[in-house]
């Protein structure tokens, strides 16, 4: 059977003319629209009833902050910054647990973690065997359902400083800036958690933990990033400061058993309590001022909500009060208005507090937008009177509280200033302690980096560095048997002397632009598919010849048994001869 | 310029595009891997293959238009579809020419239209010979006349082995058979041309 033609000698086309049509942007652009018009969205419901929102009346539950039921220990860690999500019925919190992408590479071996013990109604200070402080300020704390915790709150607590404890962690260290990938170099990295019984406790929003982080590096390049540990992703929070660590010479040891007095410790206890009562005055200083009330009108969209007032205390005094969409926002579509929804949730939208978030339900559709409070007539001059009234025993709250925290603070630097004078008596008869009896392998912890944290997770002051340069050849790994050997996650870089990791993708054991720095002492690592850790001989990266464009390289499986950090460090060849 | 055997040099390059050491695989699943996160990083396959599979789509029709945009759904379906893709140790290249393939075959049916085998004189000369016929000129008219009356996929194997000159393994790659398979297929083929060559000298030209 004919099905085709025979078409013989065409004009033939040319590469240039074939290349010439080629557009990749667009492809990307195709690709990222098709993506998104196969998501569920609002705009995709069939809408059967017609009915305009004005009159629907709804019971709202409003959320303020919860959070995710997490257990203890090994569930951890960032998943609790994250986790600012509004809460309507029980049921909707039966999300499923996502996995942290923490994963420590070498079965059992980990930085441990150190418990403390915190009042939460108090606030206090941890202070680590490393030097490193954190100070809680008092009623610092929240369940998961957003209520206030009190009573003792444990505070666990590790830090990770030189290459050992970093790879044993198996923190993700790439940073995506802008579609860029970077790779972290570390001035130190800390985790801190807190639990009261088995459950989880959060931050609560406006309260910041003062960090005094002991660090190796003084340098002031390092940024300060925290961790997102269910999407892997860094969040760039800003810059650090750097000061001396006087408490240095006790790095890593349990702080018991090194040459500590009392003395001192009872003048530092002093200081710090110094420090959180300062903290406390500059998180109590943010008043919320009243909201100015608007006047119904500017928008042809408006609607009523019946919610539930001690949620919203602000809005509890406005009669007749309704709400208007934001029509500028970009987000909002007016067809939201043509669908009779079946829920609706009021949620606080913006700091200032004159904007709400609202979302809308109906079976597996949802859309949100915008929307400010109105009042219109009458109710809008009584609501005028009633916010004038507000705003001037707002400013003199203010006013007053301006000055008593000034004077407290007055009070308080003179305490830190005697304070200081006394722990500098203390210190110089603890500077004969013996440095190397407690130091931290080769590096001390000589200084402080300073900085506030908004929420448990991991911290890490880091600086971005891009892939090393000097060669770049296409790299195949294989076994002692010379089969390729599979990498589930990344082979990784590190060079003596840079507290940095540089991740390879090499799922299959290749990897087509190996970059390295040959004037380096390299080591590359990695766990094959069988979870064994497998690293390469650092005389198999200076062995490539000059000229090569590919190499093959023998991955050696480790024969030693690596049980605590202080092994990797000896294995890694990070440290020579570490009692650990 | 046509090489010795009969195609152009940039039809070689074109075709080298496909042929891969296992190292070179294996890169390239690694580019496909960063891509499955990162689509961004599609843009150095759709630069490698753009013009193997352009070419690929151009030879079954005669529309060129048509063939660019066919050529741009058929990186946009492995782009959409790319993190089903699994490595099979075979070229990408050949899981991109079986999606060419069913978005040529999909265009012909919504359009009613037949296909078109597009070949050069050359090549028609070469599978002449092959049959061990000795006079070109006088068998060409015949030949055409036999191509045509193949089931489309004999025609398949034909075309991409003489007019394409791919090797067996691809083919079989495209086409999801094994290697050998493709051979015996393609020399049934063959066999079947020369059955119909004969008829057609015993049968007066219309």
């Amino acid at each position: 059977m004919k099905t085709f033609n025979i078409q013989p000698d065409r004009q033939p086309i040319s590469p240039e003319e074939i290349n010439a049509r080629k557009k990749f942007n667009s492809l990307l652009k195709q690709y990222q629209t098709k993506v998104n018009v196969s998501k569920p969205a609002y705009k995709t419901t069939i809408v059967k009833g017609v009915a305009v929102l004005t009159t629907i009346t709804v019971i709202t539950t409003v959320s303020v902050w919860s959070y995710r039921s997490n257990s203890h220990a090994e569930k951890t860690s960032a998943q609790s910054r994250t986790e600012q999500v509004s809460v309507k019925k029980p049921e909707q919190v039966k999300k499923p647990v996502k996995k942290s992408v923490v994963a420590p590479p070498i079965k059992g071996v980990t930085v441990k973690r150190n418990a403390y013990t915190i009042n939460a109604s108090k606030g206090g200070t941890v202070r680590h065997n490393t030097g490193t402080k954190l100070v809680f300020p008092k009623n610092a704390f929240a369940d998961k359902n957003g209520k206030d915790v009190n009573g003792d709150v444990e505070i666990k607590y590790r830090e990770f400083h030189d290459l050992a404890d970093i790879i044993v962690s198996g923190i993700p260290m790439r940073y995506d800036s802008a579609g860029k990938m970077y790779h972290f170099e570390s001035a130190g990295m800390m985790e801190v958690l807190g639990f009261k019984g088995d459950e989880q406790v959060f931050i609560k929003p406006g309260k910041n933990v003062l960090v005094h982080m002991a660090s190796a590096n003084g340098e002031s390049r390092f940024n300060l990033y925290s961790l997102d540990t269910v999407s892997g992703k860094w969040e760039y929070k800003g810059k650090d400061k750097v000061t001396r660590n006087a408490d240095n010479t006790r790095a890593f040891g349990d702080r018991s058993e090194n040459k500590i007095t009392k003395e001192l410790f009872d003048k530092e206890a002093g200081m710090t309590g110094v420090d959180s009562e300062k903290l406390e005055i500059q998180n109590s200083s943010a008043s919320a001022a009243p909201v100015k009330p608007r006047k119904a009108g500017s928008s042809k969209y408006r609607f009523d909500i019946d919610f539930d007032k001690t949620e919203f205390p602000e809005l509890g005094n406005f009669d007749g009060l309704q709400f208007e969409v934001d029509e500028k926002q970009e987000k909002f579509n007016p067809s939201v208005f043509k669908v009779e929804w079946e829920d609706i949730e009021l949620l606080q939208a913006n700091k200032s507090g004159d904007t709400y978030r609202v979302r809308v339900k109906k079976g597996k559709h949802s859309a949100e937008f915008d929307a400010y409070p109105v009042v219109e007539g009458k109710n809008y001059s009584h609501a005028m009177d009633e916010y004038a009234k507000k705003f001037d025993a707002y400013k003199k709250e203010v006013e007053k509280r301006k000055e008593k925290d000034r004077l407290k603070k007055e009070e308080l630097e003179a305490k830190l200033a005697l304070y200081k004078k006394e722990r500098a008596k203390v210190l110089e008869k603890e500077n004969q302690t013996d440095l190397a009896e407690i130091g931290y392998g080769n590096s001390s912890l000589t200084y402080l980096r300073v900085f506030q944290i908004s929420g448990f997770g991991i911290w890490n002051c880091d600086n971005p560095l891009r892939y090393p340069t000097g060669r770049n050849i296409m790299a195949r790994f294989v076994d002692e048997k010379g089969n390729q050997v599979r990498i589930p996650n990344n082979l990784y870089l590190v060079e003596d002397g840079r507290n940095a990791i540089f991740s390879f993708p090499a799922p299959a054991g290749n990897i087509k632009e190996f970059r390295y720095d040959p004037k380096k002492e390299n080591m590359v690592w990695g766990i094959n598919e069988n979870g064994e850790l497998i690293t390469l001989e650092r005389k198999e990266l200076n062995a490539v010849p000059g000229n090569a464009k590919e190499y093959t390289f023998n991955m050696k499986k480790c024969d030693a048994e690596l049980k605590t950090v202080g092994d990797v460090r000896k294995y890694f060849g990070l440290i020579k001869d570490e009692k650990s | 310029m046509q090489s010795a055997a009969g195609i152009s040099q940039e039809n070689l390059k074109v075709i080298s595009r496909y042929h891969k050491t296992e190292v070179e695989m294996l890169a390239e699943y690694e580019i496909i891997l960063q891509a499955k996160t990162d689509p961004g990083k599609f843009s150095t396959l759709y630069d490698t293959y753009y013009e193997p599979i352009f070419r690929f789509v151009y030879q079954r029709m005669d529309d060129k238009e048509k063939a660019f945009d066919i050529t741009s759904q058929v990186f946009l379906k492995a782009l959409t579809n790319l993190h089903r893709y699994e490595f099979k140790g075979v070229p990408f290249a050949s899981w991109l020419y079986r999606i060419a393939r069913s978005e040529v075959y999909q265009q012909f049916r919504q359009n009613k239209a037949s296909r078109t085998v597009n070949l050069e004189s050359v090549h028609l000369n070469q599978l002449t010979e092959e049959l061990e016929e000795n006079n070109l000129e006088e068998y060409r008219v015949k030949m055409l006349k036999a191509l045509k009356e193949l089931e489309e996929e004999d025609i398949t194997l034909v075309e991409m082995r003489f007019f394409e000159k791919r090797p067996f393994k691809e083919i079989g790659e495209i086409l999801e058979i094994t290697e050998n398979n493709a051979k015996v297929k393609l020399y049934r083929v063959l066999d079947k041309l020369k059955r119909k060559l004969l008829k057609h000298k015993t049968v007066p030209d219309e």
